[in-house]
């Protein structure tokens, strides 16, 4: 029998020695940096310097004070009456890393926020949040914040200015240049804002533009051509059973990833339909592997330019072929669709004629409930508004308008920004026709390609204002730059879909000396006109809460009160800031028009309770279907000569661009978190590189870190690449989002800046399909991926199958049942169970709902302080991520399936780290925890050595100095500056980003191991809690970090002693534990992923492996040793290896 | 040759040793604090006011049956007697004019943990532990002053042989108690205080 074969890592694949060789380090690098630093080129210290260090470092400890340093406790002057030291406080609030408006609940200690959940009322996310969500209090409490407003004078001055200079010039400038004023702002939504807005636009006369780092141009065009509206439509993912992409990546950069994320999870999780097992399918037609792709039941390659060929094929085989929905024999039709038989395009594109036929008839079974989606930056060829119409005529005659797909109803606001109108805007500002210009929330500096030359159009424009969060690429140009605030300090509300109203609330005071973007507006349009934003005040101020009014006033004389007989007091005008602009709005637009039955006040109440309001119960359903207008396919002239067969020549590949899926756009860019968790394809973390597939390398003779030279019209980079499985003979793709120039100390020259290769044709962009050469002009580079730390050495650790096999056998995929005879516990009444009198946590994790979407590990990393290392150390194997997504390849190494899954401690009821442990720093508890002691731990790491699981983390330094910062983190790197990013004076450990640490959780420091502790902070509140109220805890009562923000809830954590509980219930057939075998007994049970395809010739097993239930009565050693031949090479339990 | 080296080695091997039993002591001795009373910035006597005027503790420090840590009072609260009571006291004008300016005391610390003990008052006060447990007979000082060593040992040794039992739901508890066939009172296990 052929065993499936599962690699991590393309080393891994081909056996290479290095592998072999990491089997028996720990670490997958020794602490060379210090003891023979000479190879760095770094201290050169030696083994007698290192003694003469200590003796002197231990003499001055001993003369050092003989007491602890003198501290100060500071009570409030006056105490908020919500807050209790110690005690958290949850705010509802909105996201603001994004427009795609998601919910949020900050949770806030002492005043300050600690950690961001997601809102489970909020329709958008549904309580969950993704990585760049649960990133955004880095970016909160980022020192590199502009602080204060600066006079910039075009990159010439740097000089601190007060508010009200800055109110009075900018009121000024725009008086004076009325209608020759522009406002490009990147999209904003919600009720106030927008209302804001026009009233701000409307009194200066200014015009107002909207920009995105990456905008839905072409997707809005392609609904306006087809059904007459440039809508963003909102997907349904929740109702697709199937999805084909074109190109398109929903998981990764989707404009609501975390929505469709939601969606796709309800639709993959395994379930029974007509009393068989049923999960949705995913059809991925890219030119490289996208997050999606990854996830994907079947992928095809397809190079950008072929992408349309292929939808038409579908469309062709659909309507011509077998003359399905009302479009078969509809005019023109047939004659635009004439050139995209599934023959003709086989032949063009490589994709199977078989295939092509096989997908567009899986499509017709599930027509009305599945999503075609196109586009996405691979898809933005000079095709694009064809790709676009093809996907729109798809849907259109799979009936998945208003079924699945909602344009006409409640339409997504979340991307708004378009790069016709800025372009438009740069002719404007090239032509002098901008006298002044106003920006926020959009960086054309760093986006826009330079053949644009924004920069040059700039210089005609007078004055320039940017207001934004960094002093960043476009702010250097400008006049003045300005400081906004971060949604966690300021007001603010959002609508993300149509009706579906969110609301921003600060959960701190500003850290600096900022001003909200929407404050700002207020004042300066107050300084030019005194009379505007100005509202009633009577004597004494109006009563928050009815109730109040209610209550006679204290001190005031009752006569007067009561009698009601004294004249109402003459109203004054007072000053209104955003806060008391946004409830006015809310009362006037939204409160009074939704015919509710409590006073505003109790709706108010409601609304920042909730962070939600979603009237229309409705939006539950798609809006109507819309009519497609056959014309919008038919017109098309790219259907009349496909470019199908554009040519690829020797030695060049044809480039298209992508967006990372952690960096998103790259607007965010100053984050630790975000650049340590690695891309959920490659796995690289901190760099960006271009994705080549293995053959194509080989066939060109390139290898890995090979430096390239890409050259689009003028435009010119240098990246390294990274040989990655799956991605098309032909292509190469490079992720946008990195190479920020001026964003922090974390984020400037991490990775290349790939926007400045999109071409812009007329008012489109595109960003594939470019055939470039391959001109190698270095080698060398370290792309650094945690993946390759450890290696599975033929351990089967996925366990999958197909769905065919898993309705013919439940067991499918995971036939390896075991009997676990033994126990390490030997207790004095004889029995050899560890008794859990009260519960047993356990966590159940779903393969096949997991899209390796890296929430959880970030949300660990925030929740649990887990420091960022940076790329030195994840080198040399030192990440200190307590979850991690391991993604294993399997099948041909040019499109290989791929599985994601969570790794995360295990939590043993056997646990090879416990019996280890020369001090007793991990032990284990009555709950079924292996507890981690850090003030016992004395760094031994035997325990890790032991642990299979490879889920401990060592902290060769004192990573709690830097946290959660930098991406350097070589304590020696402050005295060798080359040995990190050329940084020589880096500010360590600055404030304030000391606040952002979870005040619940140890902050542990060098030469102490950690681990997942499965959030006890969060188990041991709820034993709080439960004592409290004198109930136990019930379930769901405890939610581990990676739990609660897992879009599509493939982590499900409880009370394993609880027949009854969620985590128990989740567990069927498909429950394994990996590495069984050794009978560690995790807590974890995984479930095995079943992919929705036919079984491949290496997945038809013949027969179950044998097992071992025979030797489970031997309670005796020899079971366990009669284990060991079985899986041979797998026992490997052996000592570290001492090789310094 | 070699002997003199090896006297080197000895005279070395002693110097280190000698300088780590010095440190060690040193480190223990500063980690036990007990005695320390530091001047605080606003002489506040516990005698006066919960010895001689039998003020509860919790009437000031509120919150400590909720809180993990023991509220140290904000100023609005002495300010609630002492609006009245004494207010032409200096002292007392000092912490009203604090108050009015909205400046908190910086009270000098006297017991502290490390940040790796997740200590919670909560429990204890829930358990009917009296403050003067570990605080010792604050209602005799007139400046307050460590008591006991805050130690781990202590804990354990309360936490083995007292019988406080908050809640009598609680059967997870009451399970650990006759586990073992000891008796565990309240939790020693390593998660209650260390996470």
């Amino acid at each position: 029998m052929s065993e499936k074969r599962f690699w991590t890592t393309l080393e891994d694949l081909h056996n290479d020695p290095k592998v072999e060789q990491l089997r028996g380090e720990e670490f997958a690098g020794k602490p060379e940096e210090f003891f023979n630093a000479q190879s760095n080129g770094g201290l050169q210290v030696g083994r007698r310097e290192f003694m003469k260090w200590s003796a002197g470092a231990m003499a001055l400890v001993s003369a050092a004070c003989s007491r602890k340093r003198v501290d100060h406790l500071v009570p409030y002057a006056q105490q908020p009456e919500e807050i209790l030291p110690g005690v958290e406080v949850f705010y509802a609030s909105t996201c603001s890393e994004c427009a795609a408006g998601c919910g949020l609940l900050v949770r806030t200690r002492e005043g300050r926020p600690v950690k961001v959940e997601g809102n489970p009322l909020h329709p958008v996310n549904q309580g969950t949040l993704c990585a760049r969500g649960q990133a955004s209090l880095m970016n909160l409490y980022d020192p590199d914040r502009l602080r204060t407003p600066m006079r910039i004078g075009r990159g010439q001055q740097s000089a601190q200015l007060d508010w009200g200079t800055v109110d009075k010039e900018l009121a000024n400038v725009l008086r004076t240049a009325g209608k020759r004023s522009v406002l490009l702002t990147g999209t904003i939504h919600g009720p106030a804002r927008t209302q804001l807005l026009s009233d701000f636009t409307a009194q200066f006369g200014t015009r107002q533009v909207t920009y995105d780092y990456l905008n839905a141009d072409a997707l809005a065009g392609g609904q306006q051509q087809a059904y007459g509206a440039a809508v963003v439509p909102r997907y349904y993912f929740d109702r697709a059973e199937m999805l084909v992409t074109f190109g398109a990546d929903p998981l990764g950069s989707g404009i609501s990833r975390q929505e469709y994320a939601v969606g796709f999870g309800v639709q993959r999780k395994v379930r029974t339909e007509n009393g068989k097992a049923a999960t949705s399918r995913t059809v991925c037609f890219e030119p490289a592997m996208s997050m999606t792709g990854v996830n994907a039941d079947t992928r095809f390659l397809v190079r950008p330019t072929d992408l349309v060929d292929v939808a038409l094929a579908i469309a062709h085989h659909l309507v011509v072929a077998q003359k399905q929905s009302s479009f078969a024999g509809a005019a023109g039709v047939g004659a635009a669709l004439g050139n995209f038989s599934t023959q003709q395009v086989a032949q063009r594109t490589g994709v199977p004629q078989t295939q092509l036929e096989k997908v567009a008839n899986q499509l017709w079974d599930n027509r009305g409930k599945s999503i075609v989606l196109a586009g996405g930056l691979p898809g933005a060829t000079q095709d694009e508004a064809a790709l676009h119409a093809a996907a729109n005529f798809l849907n259109a005659v799979l009936g998945n308008e208003g079924a699945t797909i909602d344009g006409s109803r409640s339409v997504s606001q979340q991307a708004q920004g378009s790069l016709a109108d800025m372009l438009a805007l740069v002719q404007q500002m090239q032509g002098g026709q901008v006298d002044v210009l106003l920006i926020y929330g959009t960086n054309p500096a760093y986006t826009l390609p330079p053949a644009v030359n924004f920069q040059g159009a700039l210089k005609n424009v007078k004055y320039v204002a940017v207001i934004g969060d960094h002093l960043d690429e476009t702010a250097r140009l400008a006049d003045v730059a300005i400081p906004a605030l971060h949604g966690m300090e300021s007001w603010g509300d959002a609508e993300p879909q149509k009706g579906l109203y969110s609301i921003v609330q600060p959960t701190i005071l500003p850290l600096f000396n900022g001003r909200s973007f929407e404050d700002t507006l207020i004042s300066v349009a107050r300084t030019a006109d005194p009379t505007k934003f100005q509202m009633p005040q009577v004597t004494p101020p109006p009563p928050v809460f009815a109730s109040e009014a209610a209550a006679p006033a204290a001190g005031g004389p009752p006569a007067a009160a009561g009698a009601g007989a004294a004249p109402a007091p003459k109203p004054t005008l007072v000053d209104m800031d955003f806060h008391d602009y946004l409830i006015q709005v809310w009362k006037t637009n939204i409160y009074a028009k939704n015919n509710l039955a409590g006073t505003f006040e109790d709706f108010w109440t409601s609304v920042l309770r909730d962070g939600v309001f979603d009237p229309d119960a409705t939006r539950l359903q798609p809006g109507p279907a819309r009519k497609f207008n056959a014309a919008a396919l038919t017109s098309l002239p790219a259907l009349k000569a496909p470019r199908g067969n554009t040519q690829v020549p020797a030695n060049h590949l044809m480039l298209a661009l992508t967006v990372s899926p952690m960096m998103g756009d790259g607007s965010r860019n100053n984050n630790g978190f975000l650049f340590e968790a690695s891309d959920p394809v490659s796995k690289v973390v901190w760099d960006n590189f271009l994705s080549i597939s293995p053959a194509t390398a080989a066939k060109y003779k390139l290898e890995q870190g090979d430096i390239l030279e890409v050259a689009v019209n003028g435009a010119t980079l240098q990246a390294p690449v990274w040989l990655q499985p799956g991605v098309h003979a032909e292509v190469m793709t490079l992720q946008v989002g990195y190479g920020r120039q001026h964003v922090g100390s974390v984020g400037d020259g991490v990775g290349v800046n790939a926007y400045p290769l999109a071409q812009v044709n007329g008012n489109t962009a595109q960003y594939a399909g470019f055939v470039v050469p391959i001109k190698k002009v270095g080698s060398g580079f370290r792309l650094v991926s945690p993946q390759g730390n450890s290696y599975l050495h033929g351990r089967h650790i996925i366990h999958d199958t197909t769905l065919e096999q898993f309705q013919a056998n439940p067991r499918a995929g995971n036939e390896e049942g075991h009997e676990q005879p033994l126990s390490i516990w030997d207790n004095a009444d004889g029995s050899h169970e560890h008794p859990y009198p009260g519960y047993r946590w356990g966590m159940t994790i779903d393969l096949n709902a997991c899209i390796g979407c890296n929430a959880c590990v970030v949300a660990c990393h925030a929740e649990n302080n887990v420091p960022v290392v940076g790329k030195n150390q994840i080198e040399r194997g030192r990440e200190m991520d307590w979850i991690r997504i391991d993604r294993y390849y399997s099948g041909p190494v040019d499109n290989p399936d791929v599985s994601n899954q969570p790794m995360l401690c295990q939590q043993c009821g056997h646990a090879g780290c416990e019996s280890v442990c020369p001090v007793l720093a991990t032990v284990h508890n009555d709950e079924g925890l292996n507890l981690q002691v850090y003030n016992r731990c004395v760094g031994t790491r035997f325990c890790s050595n032991n642990c299979i699981y490879k889920v401990r983390r060592f902290n060769f330094y004192q990573y709690s100095d830097y946290y959660p910062y930098s991406k350097y983190t070589d304590s020696f790197t402050r005295f060798t500056p080359h040995m990190a990013y050329g940084d020589t004076d880096h500010n360590w450990r600055e404030s304030p980003l000391e606040l952002a640490l979870n005040p619940d959780v140890t902050v542990r420091s060098r030469g102490v191991m950690e681990k997942c502790s499965f959030c006890v902070q969060r188990i041991t509140a709820a034993h709080y809690k439960s004592q409290e109220l004198g109930v136990p805890i019930p379930d769901g009562g405890v939610k581990t970090a990676c739990q609660q923000t897992c879009p599509t809830r493939a982590i499900v954590f409880g009370n394993m002693n609880d027949p009854n509980s969620a985590v128990r219930r989740a567990r069927d057939t498909r429950s394994y534990r990996v590495l069984e075998d050794y009978n560690f007994q995790p807590s974890i049970d995984y479930l095995t992923r079943v992919r929705n395809r036919a079984p491949r010739p290496d997945e038809l097993r013949e027969k179950p492996r044998p097992e071992h239930a025979e030797q489970g009565e031997n309670k005796g050693i020899h079971a366990q040793a009669s284990l060991a031949p079985a899986q041979s090479g797998l026992v490997q339990l052996r000592p570290m290896e001492n090789k310094a | 040759m070699i002997f003199s080296r090896l006297k080197e080695r000895w005279r070395l091997v002693t110097l280190v040793a000698l300088l780590i039993v010095l440190g060690i002591w040193k480190v223990a001795m500063a980690a036990s604090n007990v005695g320390y009373s530091p001047a605080q910035p606003i002489p506040f006597s516990h005698k006066l006011h919960a010895g001689v005027n039998h003020i509860p503790c919790q009437y000031c420090h509120a919150g400590v049956d909720r809180d993990t840590e023991s509220p140290i009072p904000p100023l609005n609260v002495c300010m609630g007697c002492h609006s009245v009571v004494d207010a032409n006291k200096p002292v007392i004008q000092k912490i009203a004019a604090a108050y009015k300016a909205g400046k908190p005391i910086q009270w000098v610390r006297v017991y502290d943990l490390p940040q790796f003990v997740k200590f919670a008052h909560r429990w204890h006060i829930a358990a009917g532990v009296a403050c003067q447990t570990c605080h010792g007979p604050v209602q005799d000082m007139n400046q307050i002053r460590q008591y006991r060593e805050f130690v781990m040992g202590e804990c354990i040794a309360c936490h083995r042989s007292q019988t406080y039992l908050p809640a009598p739901a609680d059967k997870v508890h009451r399970n650990l108690a006759t586990y073992h066939g000891h008796e565990v009172n309240a939790k020693t296990e390593c998660s209650t205080c260390h996470n």
